[in-house]
């Protein structure tokens, strides 16, 4: 055998060295000064993270941060098993405004100032909350084709005759359907109560009930539906697509939709994490998003074009309309709401 | 009979093949939605999965997560399958029991135990498995272990224990014996546990979800994340690419071992 030749075992040996060393290395230190690892979701969202905020905050701070993607219930899991570590691998989360409301009831988020993250002092006051940041916003409105059902005007429209048998929902959103109904019938974001017997009434008219948002589409493509609530981000998505689709912010106000991100209150990197987050708020990122996904910005100092703010956008007078949950109540109902809605509404 | 038979087991292929054949075929659909039929054909999906950089790296890390768990779980099956099938021993069932006890465990249960168990290591000994592909490693080898032994103690239950005792006879020592006689006859268990074992690990998603380290993530989680913004059929692309390579792999195996003879 020439000295060239490599023999099978010294093969082997680097085979092993080279897996092994595949396996231990980090990605990249998650301790080293001015990196934080963020919890967030995957997809188009830590896409846009990458490449609208991270050349901000590399710039102003030189901080980089690193996406631990995954589901929400997936990731609130590790958030929840790290909280009563003296310090937790995390350093920042995104999460729905729920979810962040659940974890700083768990001790899990960090309490920062505007002091610490300047571009706070910019978030309308309505979705301020001391725990967490609101990084973009959109608000269920009514979604509807125009070849197959007049404009609506409100949620209680949807109780109008001309809309039976044209409604469909989706099924994970049936929380805000119930909300709806109650704000269109005297109850609020503290009372769900007024809701429910009214939908039982429009379940009558043949309500189609759809397992998730790409459904809806689907069933809006083919017409098997005309009508929806459904988020108006999402809906600019589908009209984007090719849908035939308009919107209708309904009169009674619409619900909020806040995607969140805060501080673990142990994390290691607490500068990095409110660096990054004070750069999620910084209105050239915030454009950036409401450009590419159809959420509004949450800063008042980051203007988007007029067409845009006439796809995606709410008027001042409704933003400031908006239903924000009341988190306690939400919790406190979920259980009666869940069963009610699968054993009564559905069946 | 045998017609109402034959026209069973067709009715069962069609609708174990069915599902498959859909996903290809959406895979080319010229349209965001899902409508029949499609507008048209095309093969934009597949580009647009392939120029991604966050399919390509799940990708790598579902291969070599699986790659390194199934050659694991295949070592430590093959020694745990000559002990429980070849030799009798106090604590025996309890062993047996315990190694295949991840078969019952559902997979997210069993993800967040061990996402606990190795946040509880990294506070005693300050080596923190989940900040590498040491974590997810260790747990798909669990999750597939069971496979592995399970495969390789059938095969052994088959071989004729006798040439054993025979290599033995004439002078053969226990490593011999392994080597020449035992390992031969179980290859067969040895090809399809490893092929199990990496089907299974790849296309895992529960156990994953807690363990995979930041900055990572595997083929499945990637597709999960992909449909919570994006409803285009991009995804069906990428399952399509994962079929035919599984289906390659199970071809080349074939040629050397005849899966229908293990399998």
């Amino acid at each position: 055998m020439s000295n060239l030749e490599i023999g099978r075992r010294s093969l082997l040996k680097g085979a092993a060295a080279l897996t092994a060393g595949a396996a231990i290395a980090p990605i990249s230190s998650a301790w080293a000064a001015k990196e934080a690892v963020m919890s967030t979701w995957g997809g188009d969202y830590s896409r846009l993270l990458g490449e609208l905020v991270q050349p901000i905050a590399t710039e102003k701070y030189d901080v980089t941060a690193i996406f631990d993607t995954g589901s929400s219930s997936a990731r609130r899991t590790k958030v929840l098993t790290q909280a009563e570590r003296e310090v937790s691998s995390i350093d920042l989360m995104a999460f729905t405004e729920a979810d962040m409301w659940l974890l700083d009831q768990k001790n899990c988020v960090d309490r920062f100032s505007s002091a610490e993250i300047p571009n706070l002092a910019n978030v309308y006051k309505q979705f301020q909350t001391g725990y967490s940041i609101p990084h973009m916003y959109s608000g269920m409105v009514l979604v509807y084709n125009e070849k197959l059902v007049p404009k609506p005007t409100s949620y209680k429209d949807l109780w109008e005759k001309e809309y039976a048998g044209k409604i469909g929902f989706a099924n994970i959103l049936y929380r805000y359907v119930l909300q709806a109904a109650a704000i269109a019938h005297g109850g609020s974001m503290t009372n769900y109560e007024p809701g429910y017997a009214p939908l039982m009434e429009l379940k009558k008219t043949d309500v189609k009930i759809l397992p998730s948002n790409e459904a809806v589409s689907n069933a809006f493509k083919s017409e098997e539906i005309g009508i929806t609530l459904m988020w108006r981000a999402r809906a600019y998505q589908w009209k984007k697509a090719g849908l035939p689709l308009a919107f209708t912010v309904p009169s009674e106000g619409a619900l909020s939709y806040v995607s969140a991100a805060g501080a673990t209150r142990n994390g290691a990197n607490r500068e990095a994490a409110h660096d990054f987050l004070n750069s999620m708020l910084d209105p050239v990122a915030q454009k950036g998003f409401a450009e590419n996904m159809g959420y509004m910005p949450t800063v008042n100092n980051a203007p988007i074009p007029a067409d845009l703010v006439e796809k995606i956008g709410f008027t001042e007078e409704e933003r400031e309309k908006m239903h924000g949950p009341n988190f306690a109540y939400q919790a406190e109902q979920q259980p009666k709401v869940s069963k009610w809605w699968d054993q009564e509404f559905k069946a | 009979m045998r017609w109402f038979l034959s026209a069973f087991v067709f009715c069962a292929f069609v609708f174990l093949v069915l599902p498959v054949v859909f996903i290809v075929w959406v895979s080319f659909f010229d349209s965001v939605f899902l409508t029949f039929p499609p507008p048209s054909y095309t093969f934009k999906w597949f580009v647009a999965a392939a120029e991604s950089p966050v399919f390509f790296n799940a990708f790598t890390v579902s291969l070599y997560v699986a790659a390194m768990s199934s050659m694991l779980s295949v070592c430590f099956g093959a020694v745990a399958s000559i002990a429980l099938v070849r030799y009798r021993f106090p604590g025996r069932e309890l062993l047996n029991g315990l190694l295949l006890s991840p078969l019952v465990i559902p997979n997210i249960v069993l993800g967040i135990a061990l996402y606990i168990f190795f946040i509880a290591i990294a506070d005693r000994f300050s080596f923190d498995a989940t900040a590498s592909n040491v974590g997810i490693v260790i747990a798909h080898t669990m999750m597939v272990l069971p496979w592995s032994i399970r495969l390789i103690g059938a095969n052994l239950l088959g071989q004729d224990v006798s040439i054993e005792e025979a290599a033995s006879n004439l002078g053969a020592g226990k490593w011999t014996v392994f080597r020449r006689v035992t390992f031969p006859l179980m290859r067969g268990g040895v090809v399809a546990a490893g092929l199990f074992s990496f089907i299974i690990s790849f296309e895992n998603l529960e156990l994953s979800l807690l363990i995979v380290s930041p900055g990572r993530t595997t083929l499945p989680i990637a597709l999960m994340q992909y449909l919570e913004f994006d409803m285009d059929p991009t995804i069906a692309a990428v399952s399509t690419i994962q079929v035919v390579i599984i289906a390659a792999v199970l071809v080349v195996t074939d040629r050397f071992f005849k899966l229908s003879r293990i399998v």
